[in-house]
């Protein structure tokens, strides 16, 4: 089975590969056989307030037009506000760096507040409908957005963005995405678009000033998926080539970026969003050229075809991992 | 037996296990190159996004070729006499010889040689099915066949095409053949769970075990569930219903049904505190998963409450449940303990909560304009171009 991190730690020891000192360390730290629940409890307490938060809004559609709906909503600013107090009560206040709760378990306060106040929010526009469905989730965007710059809170973010994106009219979420059923026209295509180029900036514009470095990444993957689904759903359009020029435009920044950032989230996805619309460009050209003429001699090519993208493939995950290497300190 | 170099082999492992030396921060990340140049190793691709691209870029290659193929035998096919299933049994040998290419070529764990390897196994059981039509050759195949692939490529995931092999084919030796009684079939697997788990206690102290400990692991995990599954309430219930023509009539219940409810929560309450004494994560994630089933199994037949109490209800039990192991475990120093892990990564854990948290989110959005019908029939014929 597994060899214990003392057997490596000495047969690297043995090699004169790592030091006495260092060997000491890893036989310290497993001599007190750690078995920690750090991220199996967290995980436990963040989907007991999924379910409780998911359960609250049920409940409270529900019960329109009921007479306990007044009491639910007043019980729902209640826990929304205590919520809060406490999230504030026990916060380290704003920094422009990573903070932290001394207690973990406040981050989690923190997303079901925010989830809370969505829920309070969506409610009152959907009984009263003063605020347009647009407005409401512009401000569920707000709060999400204020609690994750305030509480340092990457669940929050989250849910500031797709707030964002919901109020454009995108539901940016992964259910979406995977049924296809991202957008409800096409104009919205150019609205992801902006959308995608306005987190850009803004990741770029808060690395440049030192502000939660950190949010980073979460913009960068936001924009990435909406910018190249846009465009790649958007090249079945009679405008293809314009989405084919932002795709390429999109994937040289990105492909930059994730060499810059070492992130192989998005190297990945970069490459797969890029391959998807290169061959895209390349059957509407076959298209074009009338391909029903040599389709026999395109079969037997195609293997040869993948045989290549593989190998550039593995060339350009060779030279990214050669450049993480060097980046390192 | 093994397709690869034993010793590059271990230095895989070797390097792989410093990494995670540098990843707890016991040693510099200068260190871990010096190590990872010290070493010759197999090309493996550890990150699992790279991987499964590179599996997806092996499946585009592997169905071309087998698009080639099929267009050179195509006058073949117009042919009365011909067996198709030949086709597929030349599929299989493409896939094997791709498969052995690469291994000799050193790729392991690439993603790649896993299409190959799992690609010809597939092909060789579909052609099998084909010219037997019997189930058990075909469950038979896959236990031996998966065994072997499992062996010589240092597979994980032919382990489990082995296992799912062997369990059905006790399965099916007791539905279709009628080895003993169907209604034993719950405890016959749950036996064989134990077996199998006994198995993995044999193997583990095998010395070869080193370079299979994830086959282990797979083998591990899956007895665990295997055990749950024989004898879980809904599973048992349904599948008499359905494999074995009992059928419940109101006021009535499926024999032994309070044994079965009674494992049903004993077990994986037996998982976890199993876990917790042995510090075993296996157990402790099986456990766990199987204690949820074990509520949406009895949420199947009875409704105790609405959905929305059963929801607020169990977010509030849960929390409650969390808090007071964080704060019980919160100043533990050695042992179960709450303090994060060195070896394990916090940030992964952040990454994901803020992507499911996107799922759930159920937000008002807005219609701007008219909205046509505009589905996504194109992106899919976008999937169409890719594959040819």
């Amino acid at each position: 089975m597994k060899k214990s991190k003392v057997q490596v730690a000495q047969q690297l020891l043995d090699e004169n590969l790592i030091s006495e000192k260092e060997f000491v360390n890893v036989k310290a730290y497993e001599s007190l056989k750690i078995f920690s629940l750090h991220n199996e409890l967290l995980f436990l307490l963040y989907l007991a307030v999924l379910l409780f938060t998911t359960g609250a809004g049920i409940l409270i559609y529900d019960h329109i037009d009921t007479i306990g709906h007044t009491v639910i909503m007043a019980l729902l600013l209640i826990a929304t506000s205590v919520s809060f107090y406490f999230s504030f009560k026990y916060s380290n206040g704003f920094s422009r760096n990573e903070t932290d709760f001394e207690n973990p378990v406040f981050n989690y306060l923190v997303l079901s507040a925010t989830l809370l106040s969505g829920i309070f929010i969506g409610y009152f526009e959907f009984q009263y409908q003063v605020l347009g469905s647009a407005f409401a989730a512009l401000l569920t965007a707000l709060v999400g957005f204020a609690s994750a710059y305030y509480f340092d809170n990457r669940s929050a973010l989250s849910i500031g963005i797709t707030g964002v994106a919901a109020a454009i009219g995108i539901s940016a979420t992964p259910q979406a995405l995977m049924h296809g059923e991202f957008y409800d026209n096409p104009a919205l295509f150019y609205y992801g678009i902006a959308l995608g180029i306005l987190l850009i900036l803004w990741a770029e514009y808060s690395e440049k000033n030192d502000l939660k470095k950190h949010f980073t990444m979460v913009f960068l993957t936001f924009a990435l998926h909406l910018i190249c689904i846009c465009c790649l759903t958007g090249m079945a359009d009679d405008y293809w080539p314009v989405y084919a020029l932002f795709l390429s435009a999109a994937v040289v920044y990105f492909y930059r970026k994730s060499h810059k950032t070492q992130a192989v989230s998005i190297f990945v996805f970069v490459l797969l969003y890029g391959y998807i619309g290169l061959n895209i460009i390349l059957f509407k050209m076959l298209q074009a050229a009338d391909s029903s003429a040599f389709f026999e001699s395109l079969l037997i090519l195609s293997p040869v075809y993948f045989i290549g993208s593989i190998f550039l493939f593995i060339r350009s995950i060779k030279q990214f991992n050669r450049k993480k290497y060097e980046s390192l300190p | 037996m093994k397709a690869y170099h034993k010793k590059l082999l271990e230095n895989t492992f070797l390097v792989e296990e410093a990494k995670s030396l540098r990843n707890g921060k016991f040693i510099s990340p200068d260190q871990y190159f010096k190590i990872k140049n010290q070493y010759e190793q197999l090309k493996t691709q550890p990150n699992i996004l790279v991987r499964a691209g590179f599996f997806l870029l092996g499946m585009l290659l592997y169905s071309s070729i087998a698009g080639a193929v099929a267009l050179f035998t195509s006058p073949l096919w117009d042919r009365g006499d011909f067996d198709f299933t030949v086709i597929l049994y030349f599929y299989a040998v493409i896939g094997f010889v791709g498969s052995e290419l690469l291994a000799k070529n050193n790729f392991y764990n690439y993603g790649l040689d896993d299409v190959f390897v799992l690609g010809f196994q597939a092909m060789l059981f579909t052609a099998i099915g084909f010219s037997t039509e019997n189930k058990l050759v075909v469950l038979i195949a896959m236990g031996i066949v998966g065994t072997l692939s499992c062996l010589r490529y240092v597979n994980t995931l032919s382990a489990l095409v082995a296992l799912v092999g062997f369990s059905g084919t006790v399965t099916i030796l007791i539905i279709d053949y009628h080895l003993i009684p169907t209604a034993f079939l719950p405890f016959v697997m749950l036996l064989l769970a134990g077996f199998l788990y006994w198995v993995f206690t044999v193997l583990k102290r095998n010395k070869e075990a080193y370079f299979y400990q994830y086959a282990l692991q797979l083998l591990q995990i899956f007895s665990l569930f295997l055990g749950y599954a024989a004898v879980n309430y809904l599973v048992v219930r349904e599948l008499s219903g359905e494999l074995l023509g009992i059928e419940v009539k109101p006021g009535e219940d499926i024999p032994f049904a309070f044994l079965f409810y009674a494992l049903t929560f004993l077990i994986p309450v037996g998982y976890v505190a199993l876990a917790l004494k042995k510090k075993s994560r296996e157990f402790l994630i099986v456990g766990l998963l199987a204690f949820a089933f074990s509520i949406f199994t009895i949420r199947y037949y009875y409704s105790l409450m609405s959905i929305e109490t059963a929801l607020i209800l169990g977010g509030i039990v849960l929390s409650g449940i969390a808090c007071f192991g964080i704060f019980r475990l919160k100043h533990k120093e050695n042992g179960l303990t709450f303090k994060p892990d060195r070896n394990t990564n916090k940030n992964s854990l952040m990454y994901a909560q803020a992507i499911i948290i996107n799922s759930q989110l159920n937000l008002p959005h807005t219609q701007t304009e008219d909205p046509m019908q505009f589905g996504g029939g194109g992106f899919s014929g976008g999937g169409a171009g890719a594959s040819f």
